[in-house]
C-alpha cells in the first residue's frame, strides 16, 4: 500500500471520528442506571439476593472515543468498502488513530457535522489532504466552526484536493485567516475555489497582507465574481496582491464595484497594472468613485496597457487629475486615449506647474 | 466454540489475518480490529487479576503463556477457552444477552475473564505425572481420528480434559459468581426457577450422566443445562460442604485423581453419583419450601391456550382482528419458526422457519399490524440479519444483511424500525426509517442510523415504542449490574440527544419485555423483583408500578388482551406456555429463597472469593508489557506434540512417529509422520482376498506423511501412503507410490448454515499400482507413468436441524467436481455432479431424504484417473470416517469389497431415497466414564446404473438399513458403534441377490 493510500485511511479515520463525535456531542448518554430511586413495589416482597457492597471502580477505557466515530452511519457505510477496510487495517491508521491532536480534533462536535458531508468525504481520500490533514494547524483550524461550515461546500471540496492548497493551509496566516466568517462566505463561491487551485494564489494566501484583505467585506464581495477568478490566476495579479497597498486598496466597496467590470478585470492582469497599482498614490486614486467609473471604460483599459500611461498614472498630479469629472469625461474619448498614450503627453503631465 | 472462531480467522475475511498483540510474561493479547482497542488494556487488567487469584486458589502454575483473543464474531458475547493443545481464551466482546434473565448483567470482560481462565486452570493445572507426560510427548496431546492412539496420549497429559461438561461450567459459573461479588449464575433467578418449576411439574431433574445423554440434547434449553446444573450441583456441594471442597476437587496437583469422578471421592469421601442423589433430594426439598411460601398469597391462574410447550419464545406480536399472536418458537424436534397461535383453539401454526435462532429469545420479532407485515431477525447467534414476513402472501425478504440490531419495535407514526445494535462490544439505539431515498422500491433497506450510543459498561435492551411515537422505554443496565426501565424521548434521539426519564430502578432485577397498550397509557412486563418472574403494569403518566400476578414458575412477556384478561407465557418445565391471566391488580406478593444467600449466609469465607474492577492503579498494563507488534503466526510456530503411531499398509504392520505443529491460534498447522513396515508384520485382521495386498516389497516399507494449512491452503505429500485403519479393513486407503498434493479453498458464500465453496487442488502422483481414489481398481502397468491432476469442486450446503437432532434434517447439499489429469502428454478428464434434499416428517426429528449423482469420464482408456468403482457400505469395523458411509456416492451397501462382482464405471447415475428415523435416547445407560446416549435407524434403498464400453453395463438396485449407537468416553470422546444390513440385486442378471452386513466402531468424532 502506498503511503498516500495509508494517508487516506488516516483521513477517512477523521472522517469518521468527525461524524461519531458530532453525532453524540449532543446525544452523550450519561445516565446511570444506579442514579434511578428505586423505591419498592407496593404489595410486593422484594426477594433478598447477596450483592457485594463493595463500590465497583470506574472503569478506565483508554480510546473508546473513537467509538462514537467508528459507529457512525457513515462510517460504517464506509467500512462496507473494501479498500476503507484496507486503510483501516493499515498501521499509518493506527498511528494517527495514537495521535493526540487527531483525537481531540475527532472531539470536536463542528468537524463531526463537516464529516457526514458529502463531498468532504469526497475530499478525503484525496492524499494531499490526507498530508494536510495530519498537521496541527489543520487540526486547531477545525475547531472553528466558520471553516468547518466552509468546508461543506462542494467547491471547496474541489479546491481542497489541490496539493497547493495543501501547501497553503500549512501556513499560520491562512489558517488564521480560514477562520473568519467571512473567508467561509467568499470560499462558498465557485470561482474562489477555482482560482484557490492555482500555485500563485497559493503563495499569494500566505502572504500576511492578503489575509488581511481577505478578511475584508468588500473583499469578499469581489472575490465571488469570475473575473476576479481569472485575474486571480494572473501571475502579475499575485504579484500585486501581496502589496500592503494594493491590500488596502482592495477593501474599498469601490475597487470591489471596479473589479466586477471585464474590462477592468482584463488590464488587471497586465505586468505594468501591477507595478502602477503599488503606488499610494494610486491607490488613492483607485477609491474615488469617478474614477472607478472611468476604469470600467474600455478606453481606459486600452490607455492602461501603455507603459508611458502607467508611468504618468503614478503620479500624484494624475491622481489629483483623474478625480475630476470633466477629466473622466474626456477620458473616454476615443482621440484623448491614443494621446495620452504618447509620450509626449505623458510628459506635459508631469509639468506639475502647468495648472 | 473456540475450533469454529479459528476457522473463521483462518477462512475468513482476511482482515483477520493481521492481528494486532500484546505480549506480557504470562498473556499474548491479541486482537484483529482497531474498534476494539479501548478494551484492551481492561482485558489484559481483568485477565492478570483473575490469573493471580487463581494461581493462589488453585495453586496454580501455568504450563505455557496463554494466547487471549478479542472478537466480534457475534451478537451477543460468549467465551471459549481451552488448553489443549495451548491455553487459549477467546472472547466474545459482544453484551450478553439478558432474556429471561439467563444472564446476570454486569462487566462482562470481567466477569469472562474469571470465568474463562477457570476453565484453562482446570485443564492446565498439572500433576507431577501429567508434567512427564508433557516431557514425553512434547505437549498436550490433541486426540485426532486419524490417529486414535492419541486420545490416550491426551488422557495422560490432560486427564481433567476428559470431564462432563457440566463439571467445567459449573465450577466457572460458580467461581464467576462469587468473584462478581454474587453476580452471576449462582444467584440467578432464571436458574432458581427451572428448578422450581422441575418440582413444582413434578418433572425430572437429570441424573450427571442423564444430564450430558440426554439433559443437553432433548431439553429447550440445550446445552445450557450444562450451566444450570452444574453450578447448582456446585451451589448444593458448596453449601453442604464448604467451598474449599470445590476447589480440592478441581485442583489437579500431586496425589490428586486424574479422573474428575474419582477425584470427587477422594475429596468428598463418597460417590459422585451418590452426591448427585442427595443433592436432587435437597433441591425438590428446597423448591418446596419456596413454593410452598409463595401460597402465602393467592397464586395467579395460569390459564392455558394450548396445551403445547413452545420451548423457548420470542416476544409476541398481537392480531385483533385475526385473533392470533405472532411469536418465534425453538423446541426440540423441530427447525425453529415463526407462528402464529390461534388464540381461539390453541392451534400453532408454522410461517416460516427463522435461520439461525437464538436459543432462549429465539428471534427478535416487531409487527407493522397496518401493513400486516412482520419483521424479524435471522443468524441471532452471529451476525443478525432483517426480515419481513408479509402475512398476507406468505412472503419473506431478507431487508438487511449483518444490520446486528435485534431488539426490534415498530414506530406506527412513521413506519421507521428502532432497535439495539451492537457492534464492537457497544449497545446503541438505530432507527431504520420505512423509505430509503437512493432506493425507493426498497423500503428499510437503508442503513440503520444510529441515534444513540451507550458508553461501554451500559447495555441497552428490551425496547418499544409508544403508540404516539413520542416514547422509546428500553431496559439499561450498567456494569455494576443495576437495572432501570426508562423512557427516552424520541423527538431528542431524532436529533441526537437523550432525554431520559426515569420510570424505576429494579437494582438487579431485570426489567422484561415492558411494552406499550395500545392506547399507550401504560405499558405491561416483567420482573424479577420477588424472585419470580411476575407480571408488573407501569402506568406512563405517573410512572406507578402495580404487580398484576403472583406466579408459581414465573410468567413472561406479557400482553393486554383486554380489561378481562392478559396473554402471558407461563414457564414449565418443558419451555413457556402461552396462558391468559385476569388483568387485575393482586394485593400482596411474596418473595422466595436463594441457595446463593444460604450460601454465602453459611459460609462467609465466600466473600473472600470477590475480586475489584481492577484499574490502573492496581495493574499497570505499561509495566506488565514485554513485547508490542503484530501477531505473526509464523514467529509463533511451535512443536505441538510429537508421539509413536501405529500404521497399516496394505495388509501389514507398521510403526512410527508423528510431529505437530502449530501457532496458538492454529492460522498455521502442520503435521509430519514417518512409518517403517517390516516385511514380515503381517496383519492377521486383514481380509485376503485382494493379492496385491499380500506383498511387502522392500520399496514399499517406509511411509512418509507431510500435511499442512496455510490459511486457505492446504498441502499434502505422502511417500506410500499408510493408514491406521487399514489394519481392520475392508476399506484400504492405503496406497503403494508418492502423490503431493496442493488445495485452495474459497468461501464464496457463507451465510451459515449456507456455504459454497469453490475448491481448486493440483495434484502429481507417481508410482501407482492402483487407482488412489478406488480400492477396486486395478492398474497395473502406470507404475512408471507421472500423473498431474487438476480438480476443481463447487460445493454447497445449506442443512438445517432443530434441538436434539442427531443429524441434519432438512435442507439442500450438492457439489460439482471437473477434474482432468494428464500423463505423457494425455489428457483424461471426468465430471461429477450430486445433489441431496430433505424434509422433515410430521413426527419429530423424522426426515426424509433423496440423493442423487452423475458422472462422466471423457476417457475410454483405462487408467487410475478414468474410472468410477461402486462398492459396499464403506465402513471399516475401526473407523474413523462418518459412519453413515453408505451415502457416499460411490458406496453401494449389498455389494461388498469382497464379492464376486465389483461395479466400475465410466459413466454413471444413482440415486437414492433415505428415512432418517427418529432417535431414542438413553437417559441412562453405563456409567459416568462410558455410556451411550442415542441409538438411530436409517432405512435406504438406491438405484445405480453405469455405462462403460471397455467393462459392462449395470443396472443395480439394493435396500438396506443401519442402526447408529453414539457412545461417549470419558465425558468427551465419543464414538458410533454401527451395525448395517444390505441387500443388492443385479438387475442384468435376473435380479441376482449380493448381500451385506456391516459393523463399525467409529472412533472419535
Amino acid at each position: 500500500m502506498q503511503k498516500s493510500t495509508k494517508v487516506f485511511l488516516g483521513l477517512v479515520v477523521i472522517l469518521v471520528v468527525a461524524i461519531t463525535g458530532y453525532y453524540f456531542a449532543g446525544g452523550t448518554f450519561s445516565f446511570s442506571a444506579e442514579d434511578a430511586e428505586s423505591s419498592g413495589i407496593g404489595g410486593v416482597n422484594k426477594a433478598e439476593k447477596y450483592r457485594s457492597d463493595k463500590v465497583a471502580a470506574e472503569l478506565d477505557l483508554k480510546g473508546s472515543e473513537v467509538q462514537q466515530l467508528l459507529q457512525n452511519d457513515q462510517f460504517q457505510k464506509m467500512m462496507k468498502d473494501e479498500k476503507f477496510r484496507e486503510l483501516m487495517k493499515s498501521p499509518a491508521f493506527t498511528e494517527l488513530a495514537k495521535n493526540a491532536q487527531f483525537m481531540e480534533l475527532a472531539k470536536n462536535p463542528a468537524f463531526t457535522d463537516l464529516a457526514k458531508n458529502a463531498q468532504f468525504l469526497d475530499l478525503a481520500k484525496s492524499p494531499s489532504f490526507t498530508e494536510l490533514a495530519k498537521s496541527p494547524a489543520f487540526t486547531e483550524l477545525a475547531k472553528n466552526p466558520q471553516f468547518m461550515e466552509l468546508a461543506k461546500s462542494p467547491a471547496f471540496t474541489e479546491l481542497a484536493k489541490s496539493s497547493s492548497f495543501s501547501e497553503l493551509m500549512k501556513s499560520p496566516q491562512f489558517m488564521d485567516l480560514a477562520k473568519s466568517p467571512a473567508f467561509a462566505e467568499l470560499a462558498k463561491n465557485p470561482a474562489m475555489m477555482d482560482l484557490a487551485k492555482s500555485n500563485k494564489f497559493t503563495e499569494l494566501a500566505k502572504n500576511p497582507a492578503y489575509t488581511e484583505l481577505a478578511k475584508s467585506a468588500g473583499f469578499q464581495e469581489l472575490a465571488k465574481s469570475p473575473a476576479f477568478t481569472a485575474l486571480a490566476k494572473n501571475a502579475q495579479f499575485l504579484e500585486l496582491a501581496k502589496n500592503p497597498a494594493f491590500t488596502e486598496l482592495a477593501k474599498s466597496p469601490a475597487f470591489t464595484e471596479l473589479a466586477k467590470n471585464a474590462q477592468f478585470m482584463d488590464l488587471a492582469k497586465s505586468p505594468a497594472f501591477a507595478e502602477l497599482a503599488k503606488s499610494p498614490q494610486f491607490t488613492e486614486l483607485m477609491k474615488s468613485s469617478q474614477f472607478m467609473e472611468l476604469a470600467k471604460s474600455p478606453q481606459f483599459s486600452e490607455l492602461m496597457k501603455s507603459s508611458q500611461f502607467m508611468e504618468l498614472a503614478k503620479s500624484s498630479q494624475f491622481s489629483e487629475l483623474a478625480k475630476n469629472p470633466s477629466f473622466n469625461e474626456l477620458m473616454k474619448n476615443q482621440t484623448f486615449t491614443e494621446l495620452m498614450k504618447s509620450s509626449k503627453f505623458s510628459d506635459l503631465e508631469k509639468m506639475a506647474s502647468f495648472e | 466454540m473456540i475450533k469454529r472462531l479459528l476457522l473463521l480467522l483462518a477462512f475468513g475475511n482476511s482482515a483477520f489475518a493481521q492481528l494486532k498483540m500484546i505480549e506480557t510474561k504470562d498473556m499474548r493479547l491479541a486482537y484483529y480490529d482497531f474498534g476494539h482497542q479501548y478494551v484492551f488494556e481492561h482485558t489484559g487488567r481483568c485477565f492478570h487479576s483473575a490469573l493471580k487469584f487463581h494461581k493462589k486458589l488453585f495453586d496454580y502454575s501455568p504450563s505455557e503463556k496463554m494466547t487471549l483473543l478479542i472478537q466480534d464474531f457475534g451478537d451477543y458475547g460468549n467465551g471459549g477457552a481451552t488448553a489443549v493443545p495451548k491455553n487459549a481464551i477467546s472472547m466474545g466482546l459482544s453484551p450478553f444477552s439478558y432474556t429471561f434473565e439467563t444472564s446476570p448483567a454486569g462487566e462482562r470482560i470481567f466477569s469472562m475473564m474469571n470465568h474463562e481462565l477457570v476453565h484453562v486452570v482446570a485443564l492446565d493445572n498439572s500433576s507431577r505425572a501429567d508434567r512427564f507426560y508433557h516431557k514425553l510427548f512434547f505437549g498436550k496431546v490433541v486426540p485426532t481420528k486419524e490417529n486414535p492412539l492419541t486420545a490416550f496420549y491426551s488422557f495422560l497429559t490432560s486427564p481433567r480434559r476428559y470431564s462432563p461438561r457440566w463439571y467445567h461450567e459449573g465450577i466457572a459459573s460458580y467461581l464467576e459468581t462469587w468473584m462478581g461479588g454474587g453476580v452471576g449464575l449462582a444467584m440467578g433467578s432464571y436458574d432458581e426457577m427451572v428448578f422450581r418449576a422441575r418440582v413444582f411439574n413434578n418433572a425430572h431433574i437429570y441424573s450427571a450422566q442423564g444430564l450430558e445423554s440426554e439433559g443437553t440434547t432433548t431439553d429447550f434449553q440445550g446445552k445450557s443445562n450444562s450451566y444450570l446444573y452444574g453450578t447448582r450441583f456446585m451451589g448444593y456441594l458448596s453449601y453442604q460442604h464448604g467451598p474449599q471442597k470445590l476447589i480440592d476437587w478441581v485442583k489437579r496437583k500431586d496425589g490428586s485423581k486424574r479422573s474428575y469422578s474419582s477425584q470427587f471421592k477422594q475429596v468428598f469421601g463418597s460417590s459422585l453419583n451418590q452426591n448427585w442423589s442427595e443433592w436432587i433430594a435437597f433441591e425438590r426439598g428446597w423448591q418446596k419450601k419456596n413454593l410452598d411460601s409463595l401460597k402465602k398469597f393467592p397464586l395467579t391462574e395460569a390459564k392455558p391456550i394450548t396445551d403445547k410447550k413452545l420451548g423457548s419464545v420470542s416476544y409476541p406480536h398481537y392480531d385483533q382482528k385475526r385473533n392470533k399472536m405472532y411469536v418465534a418458537i425453538n423446541y426440540p424436534g423441530k427447525i425453529p419458526y415463526l407462528a402464529a397461535i390461534h388464540l381461539a383453539d390453541g392451534k400453532i401454526e408454522r410461517l416460516t422457519d427463522i435461520k439461525g435462532a437464538a436459543l432462549f429469545y429465539v428471534s427478535s420479532v416487531t409487527y407493522d399490524k397496518e401493513s400486516d407485515v412482520l419483521f424479524y431477525t435471522t443468524d441471532n447467534d452471529a451476525w443478525r440479519d432483517l426480515n419481513s414476513y408479509d402475512l398476507k402472501t406468505g412472503k419473506t425478504k431478507r431487508l438487511q444483511k449483518d444490520f446486528r440490531t435485534g431488539d426490534l419495535a415498530f414506530n406506527k407514526k412513521d413506519k421507521s424500525i428502532w432497535g439495539i445494535k451492537h457492534l464492537s462490544g457497544l449497545s446503541s439505539i438505530v432507527r431504520i426509517p420505512f423509505e430509503n431515498p437512493d432506493d425507493l422500491t426498497a423500503p428499510y433497506s437503508s442503513t440503520a442510523s444510529n441515534k444513540s450510543l451507550l458508553p461501554y459498561g451500559k447495555d441497552i435492551f428490551d425496547i418499544d415504542i409508544s403508540p404516539d411515537g413520542k416514547i422509546l422505554s428500553a431496559a439499561v443496565s450498567d456494569y455494576k449490574g443495576n437495572q432501570s426501565l426508562l423512557f427516552f424521548d424520541i423527538d431528542s434521539l431524532m436529533q441526537n440527544k437523550i432525554k431520559i426519564d426515569t420510570v424505576f430502578n429494579f437494582e438487579i432485577s431485570s426489567p422484561q419485555s415492558f411494552r406499550f397498550t395500545d392506547d399507550g397509557k401504560s405499558l405491561y412486563g416483567s420482573s424479577y423483583w420477588s424472585g419470580v418472574s411476575n407480571i408488573y403494569k407501569v402506568d406512563v403518566l405517573s410512572k406507578d408500578i402495580t404487580p398484576m400476578s403472583n406466579a408459581t414458575t414465573g410468567l413472561f412477556r406479557p400482553i393486554r388482551i383486554d380489561d378481562e384478561k392478559l396473554f402471558a407465557f407461563n414457564f414449565t418445565s418443558d419451555g413457556f406456555q402461552p396462558v391468559y391471566v385476569n388483568n387485575n391488580k393482586v394485593e400482596n406478593v411474596t418473595s422466595i429463597q436463594f441457595l446463593g444467600n444460604i450460601t454465602i449466609a453459611r459460609h462467609p469465607e465466600l466473600k473472600d472469593w470477590e475480586l475489584p474492577i481492577p484499574t490502573p492503579q492496581e495493574i499497570d498494563m505499561k509495566s506488565l508489557i514485554t513485547n508490542e507488534g503484530k501477531y505473526s503466526p509464523w514467529k509463533q510456530i511451535r512443536i505441538n506434540s510429537a508421539y509413536p503411531v501405529v500404521t497399516g499398509y496394505k495388509n501389514f504392520v507398521g510403526v512410527g512417529y508423528t510431529i505437530n505443529l502449530g501457532d496458538p491460534l492454529n492460522f498455521r498447522e502442520f503435521e509430519i509422520s514417518a512409518a517403517y513396515t517390516p516385511t514380515n508384520w503381517l496383519n492377521g485382521l486383514a481380509n485376503k482376498s485382494d493379492s496385491t495386498n499380500l506383498t511387502l516389497n522392500s520399496d514399499e516399507q517406509f511411509h512418509l506423511s507431510v500435511s499442512g494449512k496455510i490459511g486457505r491452503y492446504s498441502f499434502s505429500a505422502t511417500h506410500n501412503q499408510a493408514n491406521f485403519y487399514d489394519l481392520f479393513g475392508p476399506t484400504k486407503t492405503s496406497r503403494k507410490g508418492t502423490n503431493a498434493r496442493i488445495e485452495y479453498t474459497k468461501s464464496l458464500l457463507w451465510d451459515a448454515p449456507k456455504k459454497l465453496d469453490l475448491i481448486v487442488g493440483v495434484g502429481g502422483f507417481y508410482g501407482l499400482q492402483k487407482s488412489p481414489f478406488f480400492q477396486q481398481i486395478d492398474t497395473k502397468g502406470f507404475s512408471d507413468s507421472l500423473f498431474v491432476n487438476f480438480d476443481g469442486t463447487l460445493a454447497f450446503s445449506n442443512l438445517r436441524n432443530s434441538l436434539g437432532a442427531v443429524d441434519s434434517e432438512k435442507g439442500l447439499k450438492g457439489s460439482f467436481r471437473s477434474m482432468t489429469a494428464t500423463s505423457n502428454g494425455k489428457f483424461y478428464s471426468n465430471i461429477l455432479a450430486s445433489f441431496d434434499f430433505g424434509f422433515q416428517l410430521p413426527v419429530k426429528h423424522f426426515s426424509v431424504w433423496f440423493r442423487t449423482a452423475a458422472g462422466n469420464s471423457f476417457s475410454e482408456a483405462l487408467n487410475p484417473f478414468t474410472r468410477f468403482g461402486f462398492a459396499a457400505f464403506g465402513n471399516n469395523s475401526i473407523d474413523y470416517q462418518a459412519a453413515r458411509r453408505y451415502r457416499n456416492i460411490f458406496s453401494f451397501p449389498g455389494l461388498s469389497f469382497i464379492a464376486d462382482r465389483s461395479i466400475i464405471a465410466r459413466t454413471f447415475e444413482k440415486a437414492m431415497v433415505e428415512f432418517v428415523l427418529p432417535p431414542i435416547r438413553f437417559r441412562e445407560m453405563g456409567g459416568l466414564n462410558l455410556y451411550s446416549n442415542w441409538m438411530q435407524a436409517t432405512v435406504f434403498s438406491s438405484g445405480l446404473l453405469t455405462h462403460d464400453a471397455s467393462t459392462m453395463n449395470n443396472r443395480f438396485v439394493n435396500v438396506g438399513s443401519q442402526l447408529d449407537i453414539k457412545i461417549i468416553i470419558f465425558s468427551l470422546l465419543e464414538s458410533t458403534f454401527s451395525v448395517g444390513y444390505a441387500n443388492a440385486f443385479d438387475l442384468n442378471e435376473n435380479n441376482k441377490q449380493y448381500s451385506e452386513w456391516m459393523f463399525s466402531l467409529k472412533l472419535l468424532r
